[in-house]
Parts: C-alpha cells; sequence; structure tokens
C-alpha cells in the first residue's frame, strides 16, 4: 500500500490554490491536532502531508509551463495567500479547453493559442504520474470538458474527484461505467465547509424540525472571482442552479416559491462571497416568521479542507478495491451526491466508513434514490 | 382649482400605484400619511385626474385601469380595498420594442388594433402623458413623445430612454412650445436615495469609503429583464455613475437589481454593505436591508412630477424643465446633488 496520496488537479484556479497552501501549511500538524477545514489531520492511514501533487492541467497561458507553486500566485487567481508554497517540481501542463472556456471568459482566463499549443493526452499523463486521484476544477458549465477528464480518468484507472456542478458521479451512466472499471469516484459539485448550501439546508432542516411552515426561501451569492464572473451568463450556470438549488429543497416534503443561485458577479468583491439567505414561514395560528441573515467568507479556502478529505477518502476506496461512487462521502462532501443524506448523520456515516465499515451498506436505506446497487 | 388631466402609457407597477394613491388619499388625510408635498402650487393630490391609457397585454386592453392594475400586482395585497372603477378603459397602444426576449413568454400581445394617441390625447383632453414603458422600449416611447407633440401634451418619462436629455427632442418639444421632463424617475425613498444619503453622511463626516454595493432583488417585469445581462450591465452602469458622480474621491461601487424573484410580486428588497476606513485608518462597516414596495415608491414621485409639471404648463414653460428633472429623475439632463436639486424645486414651485 503507497504511503502517498497522490493527487492531478483539472483546473489550477483558486480552489487548487487554497488547496495546495493549505498541504504546506498544515503539513506538520499533529495527527489530533483540530484543524478548521479538516474532519481529521490522519484521515484514515492518511496524515495530510501524505497528499502530494504530482500533475496539473490548465489552459491558461500564464501558468502553463511553470511549476505549480508558481502558476498558484499567476492572474486572474486571487485566493488569498495564507502559505509559502516551495518548489514542487510538477510543471502545469495545457488540458483540452473544449467548452471549459465560455467566450466572455477568453481574456480573463488567457487562454493559450490553439495553433501553438496542443494540449497532452490526459490518461497518458494520469498513468505516468502514477496519480491516484483527479480532481476536476474546471469552470462551472464544463460540460465536454469535465466528461474528456472523466474519460482519460477511466482510461488510466484513476479515481474522479468531481468538483464542479457537472453531473457525472451522479449520472447513472458514468457512475456505471466507474463502476464496472473498478475505479471508486466522489462527487458532484464539492460543497464548502460553512457555505451558503449547509447554512440554508439546517436553516430549513430546523424548520421542518420546529413545524414551521416556509412559504418563501432564497440565497442570493454573489462574488468577485472567476467562478462568479463565469456564471455571469445563465446558459452557463443551468446546472449549478439545479445543484444548490435541490441542495436545499430536498430538505422540505412540499414545495416553496425558492431562488437559489449566483446573483452576481462584483469584481472588487475578488475571492470574498458574500450571501443572503432569505426564509419567510408561519408558525402557530399562521402567524408570521421570518429569518434574515449574512454570510461573508473567503471563498476558495472553503471548500478546500473538504476536498483534501474527499481525495483521501477515496485512497481508502482504492486501497480497500471499491469500485464506483462512494456514497457517504459523496453525500457528505458534495452538494449533487448519488444519494442525499442528511448532513449530521452523512458524517457519521462517514466516520465510521473511514474505520473500514463498508460504504454501501452504510448507505443502504438511501440507495433508492440512485438505482446503481 | 382646474383639474389635471393625465395619460398613461404603460399600466405596469407604476400606473397600479397612481391609481391607488388617488383613490387613497380620497379617503385619508395627505398631511398625514406619507405624502411629502400635499400642496404644490396650490394642486392637491385629488386635482388629478387619469383620463386615458395605454398598453399591449391582451389580459389588460379593454378592462377598465382600475382592474388592469390587479393583473400588474396579482401577488401583493391591495392598499385600496375596493377600487372604484374609473371608467377608463385600457386602449391599445404600439408595441414595438416594448417586449424584450426575457419577457415576451410572459406576456400575450393584445390583437386589438392599435389607436391613433395623438387622437385619443386630443378626445380625451389629456394635459399630461406619463410614459412609464419597460426599460429598453426606446422605439415605442419615442413614438409617444411624438403622438404627445401633436397633441400639444407635456410628457413625463420614466423609462431610462433619453427623452429629456436629448438635444434633439428637447428643440423638438420646445418649438412645440410643450414642457416636458425626464428621464428615469427616481423612486421617493428607494434604494438609490437611501444609497446617496448614506454616503453623504459618511462624506460629511470626513470618512472615505473604499467599497461599496446596493444590490436589489425584485419580482416586477423590470426585475425580469434585467436577468438579460447586456442590460443589466448597462442599467448598473448608468447607476453606478450617478453615485461616482455625486462623491468628491474614486471608490468601487457596484448598484442595480441583481436578480428577478418571481414570488417577491411588487416588492423589492436591497442588501447595501458599505466598506469605509476613518480616523487612523480603523475600518467601518455598515449593513443594511431594505424592503419596500415598487408601486407606491414610483407613485409618489410620480404624483408631485404630475403637478409641478403642470405649473410649468401653467406658466407658458418648454423644452425641458430641470427644475423637476433634476430633483426627481435618475437620469436628468443637469445632475444636482439631492440637497440643491430640493432648493431649486422649491424655489421653482414657491415662484408660482
Amino acid at each position: 500500500m503507497s504511503k502517498k496520496v497522490k493527487i492531478a488537479i483539472a483546473g489550477l484556479g483558486n480552489c487548487a490554490s487554497s488547496i495546495i497552501q493549505g498541504l504546506e501549511y498544515y503539513k506538520d500538524a499533529d495527527d489530533d491536532q483540530f484543524v478548521p477545514g479538516l474532519m481529521h489531520v490522519r484521515f484514515g492511514d492518511y496524515h495530510i502531508s501524505d497528499v502530494e501533487v504530482v500533475a496539473a492541467f490548465e489552459v491558461n497561458e500564464r501558468k502553463i509551463g511553470k511549476d505549480v507553486s508558481e502558476a498558484i500566485w499567476e492572474h486572474p487567481n486571487c485566493a488569498r495567500k495564507f502559505a509559502d508554497v516551495p518548489h514542487l517540481g510538477v510543471e502545469v501542463l495545457p488540458g483540452p479547453i473544449l467548452d471549459g472556456v465560455a467566450p466572455h471568459m477568453r481574456e480573463s482566463f488567457h487562454v493559450y493559442d490553439e495553433s501553438k499549443i496542443s494540449p497532452v493526452n490526459v490518461a497518458d499523463v494520469l498513468k505516468e504520474s502514477g496519480a491516484d486521484v483527479l480532481i476536476n476544477f474546471t469552470p462551472v458549465g464544463s460540460e465536454e470538458a469535465s466528461r474528456a477528464y472523466a474519460q482519460a480518468a477511466l482510461e488510466a484507472g484513476v479515481s474522479l474527484a468531481n468538483g464542479i456542478p457537472t453531473f457525472i458521479v451522479s449520472d447513472l451512466n458514468w457512475a456505471k461505467k466507474f463502476k464496472d472499471a473498478g475505479i471508486p469516484v466522489a462527487g458532484d459539485d464539492i460543497k464548502s465547509q460553512l457555505g451558503a448550501t449547509i447554512l440554508h439546508r439546517v436553516l430549513m432542516k430546523l424548520a421542518l424540525d420546529r413545524g414551521i411552515r416556509v412559504t418563501e426561501t432564497f440565497q442570493l451569492n454573489v462574488g468577485g472571482n472567476t467562478d462568479f464572473e463565469n456564471m455571469k451568463y445563465e446558459n452557463r450556470l443551468h446546472t449549478k442552479r439545479i445543484s444548490k438549488t435541490q441542495a436545499v429543497t430536498s430538505i422540505l416534503p412540499y414545495e416553496v416559491p425558492t431562488r437559489i443561485g449566483p446573483s452576481d458577479y462584483v469584481e472588487f468583491l475578488q475571492d470574498e462571497k458574500v450571501c443572503y439567505i432569505t426564509l419567510k414561514g408561519t408558525n402557530f395560528g399562521e402567524n408570521p416568521l421570518e429569518v434574515q441573515l449574512k454570510l461573508s467568507v473567503q471563498d476558495s479556502p472553503n471548500s478546500a479542507g473538504v476536498m483534501i478529505d474527499v481525495v483521501r477518502g477515496l485512497k481508502i476506496a482504492r486501497d480497500r478495491g471499491l469500485a464506483g461512487p462512494i456514497y457517504t462521502l459523496s453525500a457528505y462532501s458534495f452538494k449533487h451526491p448519488p444519494v442525499q443524506i442528511p448532513d449530521f448523520e452523512a458524517k457519521e456515516l462517514l466516520e465510521r466508513f473511514i474505520k473500514g465499515e463498508d460504504d454501501k451498506e452504510l448507505a443502504k436505506p438511501y440507495l433508492s434514490q440512485f438505482p446503481l446497487e | 382649482m382646474m383639474k389635471i388631466n393625465v395619460a398613461i402609457a404603460g399600466v405596469g407597477n407604476l400606473a397600479a400605484g397612481l391609481v391607488e394613491a388617488l383613490q387613497f388619499y380620497q379617503e385619508h388625510d395627505a398631511t398625514k400619511h406619507g405624502v411629502q408635498y400635499p400642496s404644490l402650487g396650490g394642486y392637491l393630490l385629488k386635482d388629478i385626474n387619469i383620463v386615458a391609457a395605454f398598453d399591449i397585454d391582451a389580459r389588460k386592453v379593454g378592462k377598465d385601469i382600475t382592474e388592469a392594475i390587479r393583473i400588474t400586482l396579482n401577488k401583493r395585497e391591495p392598499f385600496v380595498k375596493d377600487l372604484k372603477p374609473l371608467n377608463v378603459k385600457v386602449l391599445k397602444g404600439p408595441l414595438e420594442d416594448g417586449i424584450s426576449e426575457m419577457t415576451k413568454e410572459f406576456i400575450p400581445i393584445s390583437e386589438e388594433s392599435e389607436v391613433d394617441i395623438a387622437e385619443v390625447l386630443d378626445k380625451t383632453n389629456a394635459h399630461i402623458l406619463i410614459i412609464a414603458l419597460p426599460t429598453g422600449a426606446n422605439k415605442a416611447v419615442y413614438k409617444y413623445a411624438e403622438a404627445a407633440i401633436k397633441a400639444d401634451v407635456a410628457v413625463i418619462n420614466a423609462t431610462p430612454t433619453p427623452l429629456a436629455r436629448n438635444p434633439v427632442w428637447a428643440k423638438k418639444f420646445k418649438q412645440a412650445k410643450i414642457p416636458y421632463v425626464g428621464d428615469d424617475l427616481q423612486s421617493k425613498a428607494g434604494g438609490t436615495v437611501l444609497h446617496k444619503g448614506i454616503l453623504d453622511a459618511l462624506n460629511d463626516q470626513g470618512v472615505r469609503v473604499i467599497n461599496t454595493y446596493q444590490l436589489d432583488v425584485s419580482g416586477g417585469f423590470e426585475g425580469l429583464n434585467t436577468l438579460d445581462v447586456e442590460r443589466r450591465t448597462l442599467k448598473r452602469q448608468v447607476k453606478e455613475d450617478t453615485i461616482r458622480r455625486a462623491m468628491p474621491y474614486d471608490l468601487n461601487i457596484a448598484s442595480g437589481t441583481t436578480d428577478y424573484l418571481e414570488f417577491l410580486g411588487d416588492r423589492r428588497i436591497g442588501h447595501f454593505y458599505i466598506y469605509a476606513k476613518y480616523f487612523m485608518d480603523a475600518p467601518l462597516k455598515i449593513d443594511m436591508r431594505m424592503e419596500s414596495y415598487d408601486s407606491p415608491n414610483g407613485a409618489a414621485t410620480l404624483v408631485d412630477t404630475i403637478r409641478a409639471l403642470q405649473i410649468a404648463r401653467n406658466l407658458v414653460m418648454s423644452g425641458p424643465i430641470n427644475e423637476i428633472s433634476s430633483y426627481y429623475f435618475k437620469q436628468p439632463p443637469i445632475i444636482l446633488n439631492r440637497t440643491r436639486a430640493k432648493e431649486q424645486f422649491e424655489r421653482f414651485i414657491n415662484q408660482y
């Protein structure tokens, strides 16, 4: 059993930057130390310092050819710097562009010239690098590009951690492909440590449990990084809206007027994300009740810890010879998993998975949501 | 006092607010219920008389205006419970570019034949035409303006289409000896007013604002229109510019309608944020939330504008009336800060 968790990253943006900085920042953490954002410093057999970047793919010509440790500081990345990253000896390679870059993003992303640079064969690189897990961090709306990376992972026998709301792990056909190939995967659309989705879900669950009838609810999100710039156009964020909305509406057994989504790009916010949630309802005697809250958070570090747990969870699954979606890991860590499990229970089930229990057994009561098994 | 006869093009939120307000203040004392100027040059709210209305929506055309506004306001409780019919039937106006890509699937177009606007204005003895069409309906706005000139009727341009600030039109109105005001009617107590007021106050105290935003969500069709990124970006730039011009230094501003929440109906919710530095660069943050209704907020400004424009008519003024436009519109020909605009407006009224 390899004691390392080798990861490849498709899309070296703010999320990747925060992960890479985090690996450095916490490399000497004690096993039992509390680290905000990680379930455990030692997750199963794997210490955070066992996670190692072995390959990175990009479309930004300012990042391609540089060492990962330098590329993460290139424009348009704007994630806050919280750690110095030493030279990693991993060169950023040109990945396929496909639909990863929306027409209005060509400039911001500094897309390479396809007549001068041709993309590498991702599957070959994955094999040569010995990667265990490929993280998909391409921009929201990358349907073809995400599937190209998923296909490469399939061919190379590498696990996929799908960070974006293109439905792959939660898609029956793709889930079956990975299952048949004997590869464990987790997805889709990474959840934040404490983001809008989890906060909104908890609020809805609370209303439900306390017998409040919710009459309308909405969640507005604004930010200034390229994630928000990319999602300015409605056609780019179709699946994102579904993913974010279902994560919240799935809590209630009845329908409620709801509006959820990335609402606007406010450039000067940079990597700060601001979220407003309003929930209106009625209590006893149909009397009105209203909750309003504002969440303000650095966007990309918010999911970095979760992803570092995910890649180690997938490595454990590989060690155990599991295949297909890892249900408990996906339910806890992603907004649009194959099966939704209430958050607190999902955490408990995932802890039991880490300790050695069988993922499918643990998720059994929920598996009817996803007729793969 | 003579009545002021008004016609309105576009039976949306603004028309709804006006119709309700006129009835509301027949039963309520204006001095005690939120009217800034109960009397303007001797004109009271009850002197305003709606005589004609135009729209293109099949659900509205042919109905009495008091019924037609219910379609606009389907989501909110009326401020006036039992509206008495005004016996003003909504007539089919010109469509032109009054419908955008975003709104077309929601609005059934009336198949009635289009009326001659100038003829209707003439017959109904209208003094003032209010243009309250959706943002971006430039051609339709110009068509109504043309008809008003033909019928010798003064114009209030509530839309952002350049009319008052367009020199070509200013000349036309001047030559026809007709006064008019615009562009882009400002809500009485809306987000922009509040935002500018607070920035002003901070400024006055030597606080330096670094970043600020005002992001609104609404359920009106104006909100739906903003889902079109191009239209939204344009509107946003205009709003941000007016705020930036009122500040003595540069700062980061984002301001505008940010999303459409159908179930909000006539409601509007604004989230405000200000990050500033003051003495010794100590940071200062302000978070605010404002919930309001669009139609009364617009109508509150409209009833002042109508009466003031009538005064301009009585004074035989012509062309753009800056004393009114600078105070009540977001994009007037001349932008003044609020205090100066108010002084100028009140001086204009008092001389009458």
